[in-house]
């Protein structure tokens, strides 16, 4: 387990979030309907998945702010997942790739 | 703890967006049509946009209702979408959340009935957005060929390329306003909601904001703003300059939505002045009264002494009153004989060639406003439509307006609902008295566009050249001549005998005495339609009398009186002859009461008129207008002769004295030969051969007309304004249903 793999997860357990690897995880583009890419590379967070009315976002932080993706469905709620900060990366990568 | 998304069914992914973000989802899928989400995608609105635009963005306008586009869209928070489609379309938009994949078949199936196909070099550049032709092309609104053939008409014809396109039904007129509003740099303005500043209108006077086309919508410190049709021209800043100081600001909307407000805010001012106009300005020359007081009295006198001579001295005055009976007979048979018989064979109207109709530059044609009355005759107006549709002259230089009354609710949802062409305009004449075709005209002419207007009904089906011929017509004829009379008859003159004989009686009077009075330069009572006015000289002339209903033929007094001249050109409007004898007795009774009604108002002042139209003209019009009066006389001749017939009652024979016996003799064998004579010309004169026989029965025809005439007389006692409306459509077989109206006074 690298560094910021271990920091994603000593943050998890301190702010009581879950926690999710996403090694090879290539997100659904669909998702980016809710969290456009744009505030996804600006605070650095990826849709996971949509459960119900439940979004999972996985972000290095605890807070980034996505006040915009509350505002615009205000039926949805936001769940953060904390993720290593190197995984969240790539999978942006790998989202810009494929667009 | 890994994560891993579960593929899901798309729609069920975008139902839930949208449902997260509280928009509506729709199914643009027509496999889905049964869905409740299923939204059919109105192709109007959907070239609210480009391809490229839509394509792009991967939105799509679905639908335009209450000044809210509708658009389509996996992505309802795309900024830069929403932001082009409310720039672009110029309306608010309202996105809806569709799936990807429904987005992708639709933009496939609406783009692809557009075509793609360039031949030739294209005319257009959508890149370039500068010239209206490629911003269409840029916004898929035309394509490149439609600009082409828009661009070989108006090399042709001289209009407005946008212009052509809208009246094609290439491109609506609020795409075209949004379009220029983009090529000018110009906010576009939805007058349908809009309630102007009164400060803003108190500005600008009506009359002007009429005739420039403009509403003052708001004002502050430094500005006003104008709802404008058109970028603002310098003549339309100068005359605007005239009555404010401030910075001018234009706000682009449709035309008609102009016309439709000012319609609105000044409908009232509108209806004083189509009613009132000639009254105040010229109110001798107004029938909204009967009598006037010095009438009243001569009248009053007369009829005094007449009894007085009757009851003092019996058989002396009968004697008197059928010597002068006599003479006015006399002089009326040969006066119209005379007419007829110089017409006969002459070419007075004004001729106009085929060749010269055909070697017509189009790009000199002027605006041609017509001016249509309808009452509750919503059946005739598709026919109609068709009919003006076929006319030779350049549909973007048409101004026809369909005038209904307020009160019609059947003509105008039907003339709504059938969503015409942009050169026909419906007005709606607020309610109010009196309800006669010259109000519902004069509240017409006020919006009129056209340099020329001329008035049909319903049912005439004018020669297809008809405007044109006007056109020359009126370059060739000395600058005096304000209105060209174009020659009426019958389409269904073979349907029974009374449309026979008004089919002769048409003949005789628009080929052979009109045209003689023309030649004689004295006044011609106008016939009910397919005279041509010059607008602004209509206008002068307060037009049409409204209390007058047999308003054409005191027009053409009027227009003499102010020395304007009359011509008659060699085009037919045909129209339906009335062929039902209770209709027709209603139709000729408000001719002739109309026809008393002119001679009246007009002999208000009968030296004045002397000095006015000089001796000849009035005389002509003491025996034309006023030889109306025959009819009335007619009976009480007819019924001596008949009874004399029978009784050889002495007392009859005295009041014929040997001077008035031949006066009446004479009248009575060549009287009677002579209007047959010219029933049976005017038949040859049109070609009408067949029906010459009928002529030959003519004198019962003038019994009716006699019937008629007393009818018309004793109503303008209890109702001289009341319009005894025509029935029409009952040329069955015949084609064309509708009213006939136009007025003759005729053998």
């Amino acid at each position: 387990m690298n560094s910021d793999a271990r920091e994603a997860l000593a943050l998890a357990l301190e702010t009581g979030l879950e926690y999710t690897g996403l090694r090879d995880f290539v997100p659904d583009p669909k998702l980016f309907h809710y969290v456009p890419a744009t505030l996804a590379a600006r605070e650095r967070v990826v849709p996971v998945v949509l459960v119900g009315d439940t979004l999972k976002v996985a972000s290095a932080r605890p807070d980034p702010d996505l006040s915009l993706v509350r505002s615009r469905f205000p039926y949805v709620t936001v769940d953060i997942v904390l993720a290593p900060s190197g995984e969240i990366n790539r999978a942006l990568d790998r989202i810009a790739e494929g667009r | 703890m890994e994560t891993r998304t579960v593929p899901e069914p798309s729609r069920s992914f975008y139902r839930r967006l949208a449902h997260h973000a509280g928009l509506e989802f729709v199914t643009l899928d027509r496999s889905r049509s049964d869905d409740p989400e299923f939204h059919q995608i109105n192709p109007l609105a959907a070239r609210l946009l480009s391809e490229q635009i839509c394509r792009y963005h991967r939105m799509l306008p679905v639908s335009y209702a209450n000044g809210v586009v509708t658009i389509a869209t996996p992505d309802p928070f795309d900024q830069v979408a929403r932001e082009v489609a409310t720039a672009l379309t110029g309306r608010s938009v309202r996105f809806v959340v569709t799936p990807d994949e429904d987005i992708e078949a639709a933009l496939n199936e609406t783009f692809r009935a557009m075509p793609h196909e360039q031949a030739t070099e294209p005319v257009t550049d959508p890149t370039a957005h500068a010239r209206i032709g490629d911003l269409l092309v840029a916004r898929g609104l035309a394509t490149d060929e439609q600009v082409r053939a828009a661009l070989d008409e108006q090399a042709r014809t001289g209009s407005r390329l946008g212009d052509i396109l809208v009246h094609e039904g290439i491109v609506d007129e609020a795409e075209l306003v949004a379009v220029l509003a983009e090529q000018f740099q110009l906010p576009l303005v939805d007058l349908s909601t809009v309630e102007p500043d009164p400060d803003a209108l108190d500005l600008i006077p009506e009359p002007l904001a009429r005739h420039l086309r403009v509403v003052p919508l708001a004002v502050d410190d430094t500005t006003l703003y104008l709802a404008v049709a058109d970028a603002l021209d310098d003549d339309t800043v100068a005359a605007l300059r005239e009555h404010t100081h401030l910075e001018l600001r234009g706000c682009l909307a449709t035309r008609n939505s102009i016309d439709e407000l000012l319609q609105r805010l000044h409908g009232g001012e509108y209806v004083s002045v189509a009613r009132s106009e000639l009254l105040t300005r010229f109110p001798e020359d107004s029938a909204n009264r009967v009598l006037s007081a010095g009438q009243a009295v001569v009248f009053g006198l007369l009829a005094v002494a007449f009894v007085a001579c009757l009851v003092l001295w019996l058989k002396p005055t009968l004697i008197v009153a059928m010597a002068l009976s006599s003479v006015f007979y006399l002089a009326t048979s040969l006066y119209k004989f005379k007419l007829t018989y110089d017409a006969l064979g002459h070419r007075y109207e004004v001729s106009v060639t085929d060749e010269e109709v055909a070697a017509l530059d189009e790009r000199d044609l002027p605006t041609y406003t017509i001016l249509i009355p309808l009452y509750r005759e919503a059946s005739v107006v598709p026919r109609l439509v068709e009919g003006i549709e076929g006319l030779d002259y350049p549909k973007t230089k048409l101004d026809v307006r369909l005038l209904c009354e307020e009160d019609d609710d059947e003509t105008v949802p039907a003339i709504e609902a059938m969503n015409l062409p942009p050169h026909f305009k419906l007005v709606v004449v607020p309610d109010a008295q009196p309800k006669t075709k010259p109000k519902a005209c004069n509240y017409g002419l006020l919006q009129a566009d056209g340099k020329y207007v001329v008035i049909y009904d319903a049912e005439d089906r004018p020669d297809p050249d008809q405007l044109k011929k006007i056109v020359i017509a009126f370059s060739k004829v000395e600058p005096s001549v304000t209105c060209i009379q174009a020659k009426l008859n019958y389409f269904n003159a073979d349907q029974n005998l009374l449309t026979r004989w008004f089919a002769i009686e048409y003949s005789m009077h628009f080929d052979l005495l009109l045209p003689g009075l023309d030649a004689q330069d004295v006044p011609i009572p106008l016939g009910g339609t397919s005279n041509h006015f010059i607008t602004d000289r209509l206008i002068e002339l307060a037009a049409w009398d409204p209390f007058n209903v047999t308003e054409d033929a005191d027009l053409g007094i009027r227009l003499h009186k102010a020395g304007y001249k009359t011509a008659m050109i060699d085009s037919t409007t045909l129209e339906e002859a009335n062929s039902e004898l209770n209709n027709w007795i209603r139709q000729r009774s408000r001719w002739i009461k109309g026809y008393i009604q002119t001679w009246l108002v007009h002999m208000r002042h009968p030296l004045r008129l002397l000095r006015q139209v000089g001796l000849k003209s009035w005389l002509s019009f003491q025996l034309t207008i006023g030889g109306t009066f025959i009819f009335l006389l007619n009976p009480i001749f007819w019924a001596l002769t008949t009874l004399f017939f029978f009784t050889e009652w002495g007392f009859i024979r005295e009041l014929f004295p040997s001077v008035v016996f031949y006066a009446a003799a004479f009248q009575l064998f060549v009287g009677n030969f002579v209007f047959m004579y010219m029933n049976v010309a005017g038949c040859v004169q049109r070609g009408y051969f067949d029906l010459a026989k009928y002529a030959l029965l003519s004198p019962l025809y003038w019994g009716l007309m006699s019937l008629a005439a007393w009818k018309g007389f004793l109503q303008l006692f209890y109702a001289p304004f009341y319009w005894e409306k025509t029935i029409h459509g009952l040329d069955q077989g015949h084609g064309a249903p509708a009213p006939a109206s136009p007025r003759t006074t005729a053998g």
